[in-house]
């Protein structure tokens, strides 16, 4: 079956933070789609999450009952340390800011495989990339591990293409 | 000889400065509504989880969740004046002090996981309550991050580009 597009664009941004988080030498990151999953005991830091949350359709164009997608993606980091917070969040920000390929995956047994590349996502214009520490406003060192240092990456994106 | 000829064309500067004036207090009226749908929002986004748990539970008890986020998200004015119109939504202190689980709502916490409550569940969906009976239990599962907050910043961004638009005669 072929995934629908919001999930082809988590599918393909994490695969491309993973490709890219590589190329940075960050080989121990884990990037995951369900923030829930970030504290199951087989998972160990540092852990990206990646979600696509609400969706934005802004209209096409004059005659036409297009729409043009722009979704908003929350990029959360889980360190293991502050120093691994900063480092984390600032390689993944101007990875993020150019834009990632986009896929076309087929999904078989619940996991994605490959398909062929299908444009380019790139931030949606009039848009910005917000960071920010996850503060839980607990005491640190009363929280798990996992809960300690966070940050949080939002932005916009926008295939450049009318459904 | 190369010349140079500058022609203004079009409105004169006091008319000019007239429309501009007339955005400027269209652009006051647009951000004050904003601010008040921004608010809206925050409040309906946040309180998702209170319908989730109220919609679930049988005798509708109100204690599952009483929504003290929302009741707690206003709109401040923080300058308003001729030149800038300046509001908040959801003042952290205050929300701080009100529902402290504002941040554990929105980021997703595991601040309970593994650590005895006590109380008892109900319903075919299993609701929490912390009240009687009392039994002793140990949560597996973090709360999931509902993100309020971020969503809330995407919606007013969203609505500014339609508001610029419309004060640049667009829509």
């Amino acid at each position: 079956m072929s995934a629908r597009t919001s999930r082809n664009i988590e599918h393909s941004l994490k695969a491309y933070l993973v490709a890219q988080l590589e190329l940075a030498e960050w080989d121990n990151v884990t990037v995951i789609f369900r923030d829930k999953d970030v504290y199951a005991d087989t998972l160990t830091l540092p852990i990206i999450t990646v979600k696509l949350s609400d969706t934005e359709w802004l209209d096409g164009e004059i005659g036409s009952n297009l729409l043009e997608r722009n979704p908003l993606l929350l990029i959360e980091i889980h360190a293991k340390s502050e120093g691994q917070r900063l480092d984390l969040k600032d390689t993944l920000i101007p990875i993020l800011r150019s834009g990632f390929p986009y896929y076309s995956y087929t999904i078989a047994s619940n996991e994605a495989t490959q398909g062929a590349q299908d444009g380019y996502c790139t931030m949606a214009s009039g848009t910005k990339i917000t960071d920010k520490e996850v503060n839980l406003g607990i005491d640190k060192s009363s929280l798990v591990q996992k809960d300690r240092y966070r940050h949080l990456i939002t932005m916009v994106v926008s295939r450049g293409r009318l459904e | 000889m190369l010349s140079v000829r500058f022609v203004r064309k079009g409105k004169d500067f006091p008319q000019i400065i007239k429309d501009f004036e007339e955005v400027s207090e269209l652009a006051k009226v647009e951000i004050k509504e904003l601010a008040e749908k921004a608010t809206a929002e925050m409040k309906k986004l946040s309180a998702e989880h209170t319908r989730e748990l109220r919609d679930h539970s049988v005798d509708k008890n109100p204690q599952a969740s009483r929504g003290r986020i929302s009741e707690n998200i206003e709109m401040k004015v923080i300058e308003e004046t001729e030149k800038i119109s300046h509001y908040g939504v959801g003042e952290i202190a205050k929300l701080k002090k009100e529902a402290p689980h504002w941040a554990a709502i929105n980021f997703g916490s595991s601040h309970i996981v593994n650590k005895a409550v006590k109380g008892h569940f109900t319903g075919d969906k299993g609701v929490f309550y912390a009240n009687k009976p009392w039994y002793k239990m140990i949560p597996k599962k973090g709360i999931t991050a509902k993100n309020y907050i971020e969503r809330t910043q995407y919606f007013v961004m969203s609505r500014i580009k339609e508001i610029l638009l419309k004060l640049r005669g667009g829509k």
